[in-house]
């Protein structure tokens, strides 16, 4: 099935009709070909919902939304390292599509190719498009240089969920992680992202606080230690 | 309500799709537009993408566009079965007290407040029974190039239809949701028909001790 999302992709130059701004679209019109063709590639429509940012949801919309995906994906699984793998690679689906979108939006035009400003990037500018804040915080694992951990005091994808005991440690924010994995894997950092529960540091129990940990490839590394 | 029953196929005393004074729709659109203000919100890209990785997902899954509808419309109706409470609780929209004054409701103050969409209602039926939601712009459905063989079966938002059925079930409506139009399918405007099946009336359990 080939049910496709695309937002605009790199390499599509879009012809604007005349008249029309191009400001958002500046990184990804072709400047060499102005809009003398007067011709548009995508519908309007599409070249709408490029051009401007759609309204946000209501947190309640988007928390019930989630919810359900998630327990759709329970309903097909059998164990819970299952269903953390389901949420994960529908977080992947998300990811990869999302990069090209956040590129758009935060006018960045260059990838990033270095592993730590790679990571800035996520942390930093794709956390801001996506909640609004910055992360917590970001670590590399000691002893290990293919491992870091992006810590995350209350993220709002589980806000408004909980896990019951008989699902263990079960972390929604496999989400999450997914998204990041797939952002990470389109911009060539092949990795693992797993979300764990992590406890709190003042003692109390809510609002939990998760670390999604990335195991980079160690192909990765080592170009990363070639280029330095 | 129980007057409503109770009138038969008489000519009624008023037109019973009319609206009273506070179902004006200046004030259900302010009301809206306070209560979305007043939430926190979600970036809408990142909910479409979400809510199209799951579409995507059903589809691979199930295969047959039917089949993706159901399955959609069933996880809108879990969403809207809570939604109505939620929905309750933050927006301060007056009480339903007729069917059609639902339509107003969900229209301009629901839709504004969910979706940040500014909907209106259209094609009210003479007795109030049933009315089409109308609006143009989708947010779930930004970024979606439907596939030729997927066009014309699936409705890609039916998530919206289960979320109307969900909460007017809540209130005691019965109704049935679909989608009539859709911009994916090359349609002006998206249109959702709401139809009345059946009304419930809230009785007191039965007392046992008697």
């Amino acid at each position: 099935m080939d049910s496709t999302l695309s937002a605009t992709t790199e390499g599509t130059p879009l012809l604007l009709p005349p008249g029309r701004s191009s400001s958002a679209d500046a990184a990804m019109v072709d400047a060499g070909r102005s809009s003398a063709a007067g011709t548009a590639l995508l519908p309007p429509y599409k070249l709408a919902a490029l051009q401007r940012r759609p309204p946000d949801l209501h947190l309640s919309a988007f928390a019930l939304l989630f919810a359900e995906c998630i327990a759709y994906a329970q309903n097909r699984v059998l164990s819970v390292a299952e269903l953390e793998y389901k949420l994960q690679q529908l977080g992947v689906d998300v990811g990869r599509r999302l990069l090209a979108l956040v590129c758009l939006r935060e006018r960045q035009v260059r990838r990033e190719t270095r592993l730590l400003p790679v990571l800035r990037f996520i942390t930093s500018t794709v956390w801001r498009y996506l909640f609004r804040k910055v992360a917590d915080s970001l670590e590399r694992v000691k002893d290990k240089n293919n491992e870091y951990m992006i810590v995350e005091n209350d993220p709002l994808f589980t806000k408004y969920i909980s896990v019951p005991s008989d699902l263990g440690d079960l972390n929604c924010n496999a989400f999450l992680a997914g998204m990041v994995m797939g952002m990470l894997c389109s911009s060539g950092f092949a990795c693992v992202v797993q979300a764990h529960h992590v406890p709190r540091t003042d003692g109390a129990a809510y609002p939990p606080r998760t670390v999604l940990s990335i195991q980079f490839d160690p192909a990765v590394v080592q170009r990363e230690v070639q280029m330095s | 309500m129980a007057q409503d029953a109770g009138r038969g196929s008489g000519a009624p005393r008023r037109k019973v799709s009319t609206l009273p004074a506070n179902f004006s729709g200046a004030a259900l659109t302010r009301l809206g537009e306070q209560a979305s203000q007043r939430a926190e919100q979600v970036n809408g890209e990142l909910a479409a993408l979400t809510y199209g990785a799951l579409v995507r997902q059903l589809v691979v899954d199930y295969e047959d566009p039917g089949e993706v509808n159901v399955q959609l419309e069933r996880l809108g109706y879990n969403i809207g079965l809570r939604l109505a409470d939620d929905f309750l609780a933050r927006s301060g929209a007056p009480p339903c007290r007729r069917f059609v004054e639902t339509s107003e409701v969900i229209a301009r103050v629901a839709f504004r407040m969910y979706l940040g969409v500014s909907a209106r209602v259209a094609s009210v039926a003479e007795d109030g029974s049933a009315y089409s939601v109308v609006f143009e712009e989708n947010p779930l459905a930004d970024f979606v190039e439907m596939p030729t063989a997927l066009r014309d079966q699936l409705w890609f938002s039916n998530l919206l239809c289960g979320a109307i059925r969900g909460a007017l079930e809540m209130v005691q409506y019965v109704v049935s949701v679909s989608f009539v139009r859709d911009v994916l399918r090359g349609d002006a405007y998206n249109e959702i028909r709401v139809a009345l099946r059946e009304q419930r009336y809230e009785r007191a359990p039965p007392d046992e001790e008697l």
